[in-house]
């Protein structure tokens, strides 16, 4: 036969029955699109947890210091210098927070103002940060100002207040006077937001040379931890040097902790979700290799007059057998061809609904229909062989 | 010393051909051994009851089955050296099959079923239908070209089967019992063509069991218990 009426003659059977040949195709739909869907999805929450990364997590870290409880090294601000001389680093200071016991923050002296914000509750917690620190946390403030190196030098009794505390302590403007266990200091500042530890937003905030000096017995056993805050994609290179950086001597002492890697962390993320979408999707495709495999057996039982005359008008076996192969073939295709649509049309409309930008890797995209058209080979196989064998006489005679 | 002219070489011919089923005691032998040669533009008739073998002896005629014994000779050609490449590509160009219940494509339309023995053919497209066309003129349905089986009355599908049959000119058509299902006049018409296209040299080998359409044909074969009534060597 010419090349053309090959197909031309494959094609005969499926366009003659198309509501038979949509439902023979269904399961190959549904398995292909699950799969698009599946690999267009793990893309798209790669993308977003990549986007997500590169705006604020993977740029801070941190090194844990010594404490009345703990055997690390001793970490003061002055560490900062050293952290300051890494290639990235963009700022770094040192933060104090879970002093024990805490403080009392009251609006008022004397030991009976520090006994009813005790009993209602109403003392917010003290955390203490260097200038340093500050530039690092990068606080937003409603009201008022940011204490500065100087005020930090000479141990000033300044505080900034997060949002929450000063809502605790009643205080709705700034500047206002509060008294940290009965030492008066002046709240010049009410933070409203922080790009990083947001425990500002909820504590009472000093200079850490203040609190050193001021409270020695609370801090004692409150680690310092040296914040840093990096360049985009320095963090990890980072968190290997600063260790050296602040203890050469013995920089197994300092914990470091930089964030999770986007890329792992993507990647641990896309292959448990991928890992099982994918199975399903295979399950998809038997179901649709099975489909069009019973409705090309049945389409041969049912034509098996037909196939005793074209082998009487002088088809061979083999062309008999392509015929019901191409046919097999047809169906699975238009199958990888719906399903690689319907796929992509899922994955444009759940990652619109979650706010995503849609990826999907190019080479699923072209290569879907092919898996339609594997799947249509392995299930018209039987099938063909089945048809090459009809015996014309017989098939005649009915 | 003369030279005596040579026989004209059968479209087919059968020697000591036989044709069973199973083997040992529970054999079935549908066709005994029978010798039979059919030349071009004879016109037989086979006649026999029911399972006397007549519809086998076509099949072994038409390639359709192999003897299980014996020989079968095209254009004086051993058809058991060839495989089936060699056999259907016989069948296609050398022999035109017509049978009672038409087995035309229900879903290609007159025209198209008439083309289908050139496209196996390998008969350009521009070709092919001008000659199906041309064949389906000559048996009388050009109007009915287009129209799909279903929408032909009993008559017209056989002539557009018989169109099929010849659109190749092979030199052997085979009917089996062509008029089974047709009412008498549309009968009588199919058989007055079956005669043209003999009269074209169209070698022509019938099956029926009616003795009135068995006598449009030049020579009878009468089969009885899958062998010829009267033994011997049977010249169509």
């Amino acid at each position: 036969m010419l090349p053309r009426d090959v197909l031309a003659q494959a094609l005969t059977a499926p366009l003659n029955r198309p509501g038979r040949s949509l439902l023979t195709i269904l399961g190959t739909v549904l398995g292909v699109g699950m799969l698009v869907t599946t690999l267009g999805l793990t893309s798209s929450a790669h993308a977003q947890i990549n986007t997500r990364f590169d705006a604020l997590d993977s740029t801070e870290v941190d090194a844990q210091g010594a404490s009345a409880t703990t055997t690390a090294p001793v970490i003061t601000d002055a560490e900062r210098t050293q952290a300051l001389g890494l290639l990235g680093v963009r700022a770094a200071g040192v933060i104090r927070s879970e002093l024990t016991p805490q403080p009392t923050v009251t609006l008022g002296p004397g030991p009976g103002a520090v006994a009813a914000a005790q009993e209602s509750g109403s003392s917010p917690n003290v955390m203490s940060a260097s200038v340093g620190a500050l530039a690092v946390i990068a606080p937003t403030l409603s009201e008022g100002t940011l204490y500065t190196t100087t005020e930090q030098d000479h141990a000033a009794h300044v505080a900034l207040l997060g949002v929450a505390a000063a809502r605790q302590l009643g205080l709705n403007h700034v500047p206002a006077t509060i008294y940290i266990d009965g030492t008066l200091f002046l709240a010049q500042g009410i933070i409203s937001n922080t790009e990083r530890e947001n425990q500002a937003l909820l504590d009472v905030v000093i200079p850490d040379t203040t609190e050193q000096q001021l409270l020695p017995n609370n801090t004692a056993n409150a680690a310092p931890t040296l914040i840093v805050a990096t360049r985009l994609g320095y963090a990890t290179a980072i968190g290997q040097a600063l260790a050296t950086a602040i203890y050469p001597t013995d920089p197994a002492a300092v914990t470091v902790t930089t964030p999770p890697n986007p890329q792992a962390l993507g990647a641990a993320v896309s292959s448990d979700i991928t890992g099982l979408f994918v199975v399903l999707a295979l399950v998809g495709l038997i179901v649709g290799i099975v489909g069009i495999a019973n409705t090309t057996l049945v389409s041969v039982l049912e034509r098996v007059p037909e196939i005793g005359l074209r082998r009487a008008i002088g088809a061979r076996k083999t062309q008999i057998a392509t015929q019901m192969l191409l046919e097999s073939l047809t169906l699975g295709t238009l199958g990888g061809l719906f399903g690689d649509a319907l796929g992509l049309t899922a994955v444009a409309a759940i990652a619109l609904l979650k706010g995503w930008a849609p990826v999907a890797p190019l080479w699923i995209i072209i290569l879907a229909p092919l898996v339609g058209t594997i799947t249509g080979l392995l299930a018209g196989a039987y099938p063909a062989i089945r048809a090459a064998s009809v015996d014309p006489a017989i098939a005649l005679a009915r | 010393m003369t030279n005596a002219p040579k026989a004209p070489t059968p479209a087919i011919e059968l020697r000591a051909a036989e044709r069973s089923y199973g083997s040992g005691a529970q054999a079935v032998h549908a066709l005994r051994p029978v010798d039979l040669r059919v030349h071009h533009g004879d016109y037989l008739a086979i006649m026999g009851r029911s399972g006397s073998g007549k519809s086998t002896l076509l099949n072994v005629l038409g390639l359709l089955v192999r003897p299980s014994a014996g020989t079968v000779l095209v254009d004086g050609r051993d058809t058991a050296e060839l495989g089936d490449e060699e056999l259907s590509a016989i069948r296609g160009s050398s022999i035109g099959f017509v049978f009672q219940s038409f087995h035309l494509l229900p879903a290609l339309t007159a025209l198209e079923n008439v083309e289908l023995p050139l496209v196996y053919g390998r008969v350009p497209p521009a070709q092919r239908h001008s000659a199906a066309a041309a064949a389906i003129e000559r048996v009388g349905v050009a109007r009915r070209a287009h129209a799909l089986p279903r929408e032909l009355s009993g008559g017209e599908r056989q002539r557009v089967a018989v169109a099929r049959a010849v659109v190749r000119r092979p030199p052997l058509l085979l009917c089996d019992e062509p008029t089974g299902n047709l009412d008498s006049e549309s009968a009588t018409q199919l058989m007055a063509l079956l005669g043209e296209l003999n009269g074209e040299g169209i070698a022509v080998a019938l099956v029926t069991h009616d003795p009135e359409i068995a006598a449009h044909a030049g020579q009878l074969l009468r089969l009885v218990d899958g062998a010829p009534a009267e033994p011997g060597e049977v010249a169509a």
